[in-house]
């Protein structure tokens, strides 16, 4: 755990639920941050950047690093991040980095799907204290 | 949220154009600085479970605040479009107001469900009884008429 209780690795998903790799988002991010010791890694709020929230911004700072993953090419969470000014540290993207089919929503998701989806966020965790942390843009 | 997984898939259509609308979007927040914001989300799927993709079918509020068009007009053209925040900062009802986005319901899980925010970073610490209320409160105004 980095200063004032705010994890080291913040995590910034899409948790969008117009696809299934949007959705997966969330759900890979939740349980990749579950398997980590407390403190290393925390999924923080997307909609707090663009609406400018005191405290999301404010925890966003005290981070060490920023992974943001997207689930499709749009890549809206890096977007938001980035239009924030923040610089991600590492940036995921299930269909080009994991190569997971975008499509319909699925109320379910197959072992091999997830399991795929939280090795790369926890490899973003794991491996970023060998890498200089990434910061704000300001 | 519970991370099932399963060999059976249900897809659930929406947002493709190859695939039929549902009568219904909600925009969620899914924030998970909070528990109140991981329940919007967590809500949000179990209706969509419990009804059907034909019936309601989810947005990305990612997608609007980043400006994507095809994703803006996909939730225009639908029946009613509900929008959920979980605390006070109300988010996502911002976005969806500074992009000119529809809005025809809205719930915030603080101030109408009065339903406590924990946190920060305990996304999961929500009680079976804070998801009911809140299941049922959008329950109820997907199934209320416009």
């Amino acid at each position: 755990m980095s200063n004032n209780n705010i994890p080291e690795n913040a995590l910034f998903v899409c948790f969008g639920g117009m696809s299934n790799v949007g959705t997966l988002t969330g759900l890979a991010g939740l349980e990749a941050v579950r398997q980590v010791e407390p403190g290393k890694a925390g999924i923080f709020c997307l909609g707090g950047l663009p609406t400018q929230s005191q405290s999301v911004l404010d925890k966003t700072h005290a981070a060490q690093r920023i992974i943001t993953v997207d689930g499709c090419p749009l890549n809206c969470a890096r977007k938001i991040v980035e239009q924030a000014g923040f610089v991600p540290y590492k940036t995921i993207n299930l269909v080009e980095d994991c190569g997971i089919k975008k499509g319909p929503p699925q109320a379910y998701y197959g072992d091999e799907e997830m399991q795929v989806a939280v090795e790369a966020i926890l490899d973003a965790i794991k491996n970023s204290q060998f890498l200089p942390p990434s910061g704000s843009a300001d | 949220m519970s991370i099932e997984t399963s060999d059976e898939k249900a897809p659930v259509s929406q947002d493709h154009e190859e695939t039929e609308k549902p009568r219904v979007g909600i925009f969620y927040c899914g924030g998970a600085m909070s528990s109140v914001g991981e329940l919007t989300g967590v809500a949000a799927f179990e209706v969509l479970k419990r009804l059907g993709p034909k019936e309601v079918g989810m947005g990305c509020v990612a997608a609007l605040a980043a400006g994507v068009p095809k994703h803006f007009r996909t939730m225009q053209g639908l029946e009613k479009v509900v929008v959920i925040d979980g605390c006070p900062n109300s988010c996502v009802r911002k976005i969806v107001e500074q992009t000119g986005a529809r809005m025809d319901a809205y719930i915030n899980f603080g101030k109408d469900l009065k339903i406590k925010k924990i946190g920060p970073f305990k996304p999961l610490a929500y009680s079976q009884e804070d998801l009911e209320r809140a299941v049922e409160a959008i329950l109820n105004v997907v199934q209320s008429t416009p």
